[in-house]
């Protein structure tokens, strides 16, 4: 069991995580749980539909921005801004589609909004076929309606 | 038997075809970084699939109509000025209206203003204040005059 300022956190596939509330509570459905009921902050909380791997990353990020929040001095916003390049640099497609859906559903903002600037990079300055390649979009238009939301925003393309 | 084996490829099928995995993303996740986008990439986006021809229109980054292009080739004589001004005002109200009220980061509405359609100008001001009451979007206008 976690001590007093720790919480447990378990991931779908049974990996259990003893983290500082502080960190924990950087997601807002964490911070909820807690508030409004006392036993989650004593017992163990069950992070649903996140395995260890993505749960442990996402604890990664959180223990940063937490101490930073704390502690400007040592973790400078210089510090965090390298620190969230490398984070999402580091990502494979897949572990980022798994972080915005857990971000997401434990509404942890900023990393939220990290990973979303992120894919909105990978699309920029693209054409429609090379967005679908790299993200695996199946075009399930006909030609005939292709042409036709062409036809319809003739300013976008 | 038979429908065990169905139901089995049916799986097959479908963890074949789940390398398609932002389809897993939620819509809002997804609205959400396509108003990280310019007005106009967030657009490009619709022709990607039927899902994304949908998310367009909850596009809440900064709607830009800023369209310096065809003013150019209005003052050269080389497009109707009628025909412009009546598909501007199209996209326009296209881009306000087939959206939900939200709120929105930002409108760039430039109309790079010549002599000869200054005298419009108003009235173009006038209808846009009014699009905006309409639509219940929430936006801080900034109108430049060039």
């Amino acid at each position: 069991m976690a001590s007093k300022g720790n919480l447990t956190l378990k991931s779908c596939n049974g990996k259990e995580f003893i983290v500082e509330e502080k960190v924990a509570v950087m997601s807002t459905t964490i911070k909820n749980m807690v508030d409004v009921d006392d036993s989650f902050a004593q017992g163990v909380i069950p992070i649903i539909g996140v395995d260890g791997k993505i749960l442990a990353k996402l604890i990664e990020y959180c223990k940063e921005h937490a101490e930073a929040d704390e502690d400007e001095e040592v973790k400078s916003e210089e510090y965090l801004k390298k620190f969230d390049e490398k984070f999402v640099d580091e990502l494979n497609l897949n572990d980022l589609y798994d972080l915005l859906k857990a971000s997401n559903y434990l509404e942890i903002t900023k990393l939220l909004n990290l990973l979303c600037q992120k894919v909105a990079s990978m699309i920029k300055g693209k054409k429609p076929e090379e967005i679908r390649r790299i993200f695996n979009i199946k075009n399930d238009f006909t030609p005939e309606e292709e042409e036709e939301i062409n036809r319809q925003n003739p300013w976008a393309f | 038997m038979s429908n065990s084996s169905k139901k089995q490829k049916k799986e097959m099928k479908n963890s074949s075809s789940s390398s398609d995995l932002i389809s897993e993303i939620p819509n809002e996740t997804l609205v959400d970084i396509l108003s990280l986008l310019p007005m106009k990439e967030a657009a490009r986006t619709s022709v990607l699939s039927r899902r994304w021809e949908k998310l367009w229109k909850f596009y809440s980054g900064c709607l830009d109509f800023d369209d310096l292009k065809t003013i150019v080739l209005l003052n050269h004589g080389l497009k109707d000025f009628d025909t412009e001004q009546r598909k501007f005002s199209q996209n326009f109200t296209d881009g306000l209206f087939s959206q939900q009220p939200r709120k929105l980061r930002g409108l760039k509405w430039i109309f790079h203003v010549y002599m000869h359609l200054r005298r419009r100008l108003h009235l173009a001001r006038s209808t846009i204040s009014q699009l905006l009451i309409n639509s219940g979007v929430r936006v801080r206008t900034a109108i430049s005059r060039h």
